[in-house]
């Protein structure tokens, strides 16, 4: 017997053709990842075309089923349209959402990353350095699922980190300190790190954004905090993103 | 023959992995698709047979615009030869080119890109079929380019994309891009915000 229809709120990250005119979606929501079945979607006259899209924020009603929920009522709440009037920003947008649907779960019943790829995805459009947004939304998300970066102290022996070059490990996801570096000789698996680049990472930790404003950051600087992050997520996730490489564009 | 715990000849085994390789066919239509080959009579199977053997042994892409051709050894299919060359439909796929063809709108020649850029699948521009575009363009035949990819977000970036390094590389080619907006028999209602965007920044005005 079939069950009640249920309703939910969420974004689109990536959708798939299937048979005649039927399309199966992925949602990150308030429930967590969860796929869709929108059947005749594909019809130019059908009630659920258009919305049933990557990129759109959208509310809709569904039959549980054991396989897959059928969708019976779609309506968009926010298609992002600013962002899919440019090229850049789609790429952007794809890595954000590719990055949140691989640290989510299915039915986790937890809103805050849904809440946290909205507004990032609200503000890139209107940011003067989008790849700093991204930076931001990288750690952000990572700090949620608990893998945040360790900035302040010293990964292996926990004691606070001076105001020095460190050396940064994806592996264990933080810096070591000088003497630890030294005396486990954790040459190959490190990267060092400038004081100005653990100045940022710091500064979006306590999220004082305002404060990045006043740095004048280069475009370099901020993509060699993003590779820090990037090997981090590489690590977590075990995989590289398919849409990295079109996120720096 | 069968093989280990599976009770299935192998034969019947890979004919259902094969079916199953198809898009859109999951491992039970796969079986159904399997059963009923066996249960046709030889003659009927051999002729599918025959079918897909003929298609990639006679088949292949044209070098200038990409669309199947039986002709392997020329530069050019009957499409390049037959149509107008100034005008060319850039589409994602063969299938949007046929249903183009199909309606009889389109006069020129058409290029078929194999694919729409889409990251989250791991495809980018040099994956697609753009660099034959450009060679073609080369020639200086070329006019107009019709953008003709779908109004989804990865034809869309298609279309930014190729509007981006043609404008750049080739000013005296026009540009111009399929109508976007409200589709015949669709109701005002259950429009989404993009095509409705779409229809009120293209409407026109009533003679």
């Amino acid at each position: 017997m079939k069950g009640p229809n249920k309703h939910l709120k969420g974004i689109i990250t990536r959708c798939t053709n299937y048979k005649e005119s039927d399309r199966i979606f992925t949602l990150i929501s308030d429930d967590g990842i969860m796929k869709f079945i929108a059947r005749g979607a594909k019809k130019p006259s059908s009630k659920l075309s258009g919305h049933i899209e990557p990129l759109n924020y959208i509310a809709l009603y569904y039959r549980p089923s054991k396989s897959l929920n059928s969708v019976s009522q779609v309506e968009s709440i926010h298609s992002f349209l600013e962002i899919k009037k440019e090229y850049n920003l789609i790429l952007k947008a794809q890595y954000m959402m590719e990055l949140a649907e691989s640290l989510s779960s299915e039915n986790d019943g937890n809103s805050s990353i849904l809440n946290l790829l909205l507004s990032a995805l609200k503000n890139i459009h209107i940011s003067k350095i989008p790849t700093l947004d991204i930076l931001i939304f990288e750690f952000e998300i990572l700090k949620l699922q608990g893998f945040g970066i360790s900035l302040f102290n010293c990964t292996n022996c926990n004691k606070e980190l001076e105001r020095a070059e460190h050396y940064f490990s994806s592996n264990v996801g933080g810096f070591y300190c000088a003497r630890c570096f030294e005396s486990k000789s954790l040459f190959s698996e490190s990267v060092k790190v400038t004081i100005d680049q653990q100045l940022i990472l710091r500064t979006i930790s306590r999220k004082n954004y305002k404060d990045l404003i006043n740095f004048n950051l280069s475009e370099k600087e901020i993509d060699n905090c993003r590779k820090l992050i990037r090997d981090s997520i590489r690590d977590i996730i075990g995989v590289q993103l398919k849409t990295v490489k079109f996120s720096d564009l | 023959m069968t093989s280990g715990k599976n009770s299935l000849p192998v034969e019947v085994q890979k004919l259902i992995i094969a079916f199953s390789s198809l898009p859109g066919i999951g491992p039970k239509t796969a079986q159904r698709l399997s059963y009923f080959v066996l249960s046709q009579n030889k003659e009927e199977t051999l002729k599918l047979a025959g079918a897909l053997k003929e298609v990639k042994e006679n088949l292949s892409y044209c070098r200038t615009c990409c669309f199947i051709t039986s002709d392997k050894d020329s530069e050019n299919c009957y499409y390049c030869y037959e149509k107008e060359s100034e005008q060319v439909c850039v589409v994602e796929n063969v299938i949007d080119a046929i249903t183009i063809e199909m309606s009889g709108i389109h006069k020129g020649s058409f290029h078929v890109l194999h694919g729409a850029i889409s990251p989250m699948n791991g495809i980018g521009p040099e994956k697609l079929k753009i660099e034959e575009l450009m060679k073609r363009l080369n020639k200086g035949e070329t006019k107009e380019i019709i953008l003709a990819t779908n109004p989804t977000l990865e034809g869309e970036a298609t279309g930014m994309y190729l509007n981006k390094i043609i404008s750049e590389n080739y000013k005296n080619i026009k540009l111009t891009k399929l109508a976007r907006g409200l589709a015949s028999g669709t109701d005002l209602e259950y429009s989404d915000f993009n095509t409705l965007s779409n229809a009120f920044q293209n409407r026109t005005s009533i003679d």
